[in-house]
């Protein structure tokens, strides 16, 4: 058997959305429930499969416990802590945690909801929203 | 002669991929034999008229000791990164060196690792690394 290739370059390329940088999340609305209970879990939002995880943007993460025992995790059902493990930033609010390494350069390889998980419960929740925000590009 | 103007606005714009952030890079394989002293891997291609902005990065652990490497490509080969220690023991790549941060490719380039000081009991592995910038052209 014979090949011949008969086609020429350059054949049709990538999506045009590949390598593409984007921007993923929402402010999430968290409510006390959200916090009352140990491993309460939030679903956040969807980032699409092949989105590679460059870094979690420095926003702003209000208070949410009156008290000082809230821990939370952000990441996914495979593995819960993939972003962010066991953070207490809640307890009196600050600038988001640097993105774990776990997740750093991360390929999702399918559509993927991200989910916060209460690791440890408030003392008394606040509600609030939670701006949460994911950078990276489609990967090739 | 008399000149009249008979075309309006909007004329076609310009590229619609032109300054949106895009992502070049990739994960390169590289094998014990890449890191000898001299050694260098082809990586990937920028495209021409991409402004690069900043870098993300990270590599596999490649040596016992002596590893330092370069990024950069044939005009500079620290255009990038340059004298990294992280092959040894592994580590993260994320700081763009000062003489490539906005730097201008006008013809589509190759990036390339190379070795500055060889490795003592090299190790194959991953080097992942991203370029990330915007089209300026």
């Amino acid at each position: 058997m014979a090949y011949r290739k008969d086609w020429p370059q350059p054949q049709a390329g990538n999506q045009g959305f590949a390598r593409t940088m984007k921007v993923y999340g929402r402010s999430v609305n968290v409510s006390t429930t959200d916090l009352a209970t140990i491993n309460n879990v939030v679903g956040c939002f969807m980032v699409p499969g092949g989105f590679v995880l460059t870094n979690l943007l420095t926003t702003v993460v209000p208070d949410l416990d009156t008290g000082a025992t809230l821990t939370i995790s952000l990441g996914d059902a495979a593995t819960p802590n993939r972003l962010l493990s066991a953070s207490n930033v809640g307890q009196a609010g600050g600038n988001m945690p640097a993105l774990a390494t776990t997740g750093f350069l991360y390929r999702f390889p399918a559509d993927t909801e991200i989910i916060m998980t209460a690791t440890a419960a408030a003392a008394g929740g606040i509600a609030a929203a939670v701006p949460i925000y994911l950078q990276g590009f489609i990967g090739p | 002669m008399v000149y009249r103007k008979d075309w309006g606005q909007p004329q076609p714009g310009v590229q619609g991929f032109l300054r949106t952030a895009k992502v070049y890079g990739r994960k390169v394989n590289i094998a014990t034999t890449d890191l000898g002293s001299g050694g260098v891997v082809g990586m990937f291609k920028l495209p021409p008229f991409f402004l690069v902005l900043g870098s993300f990065g990270k590599v596999d652990a490649l040596a016992a000791s002596g590893l330092t490497f370069n990024i950069g490509d044939p005009g500079s080969a620290t255009r990038y990164l340059s004298a990294s220690t992280a092959g040894v023991g592994g580590g993260t790549l994320n700081t763009l060196a000062a003489t490539g941060l906005a730097y201008p490719v006008y013809t589509e380039t190759e990036v390339q690792m190379a070795v500055q000081a060889a490795a003592v009991t090299p190790a194959a592995g991953i080097l992942e690394y991203y370029l990330w910038g915007t089209i300026f052209a």
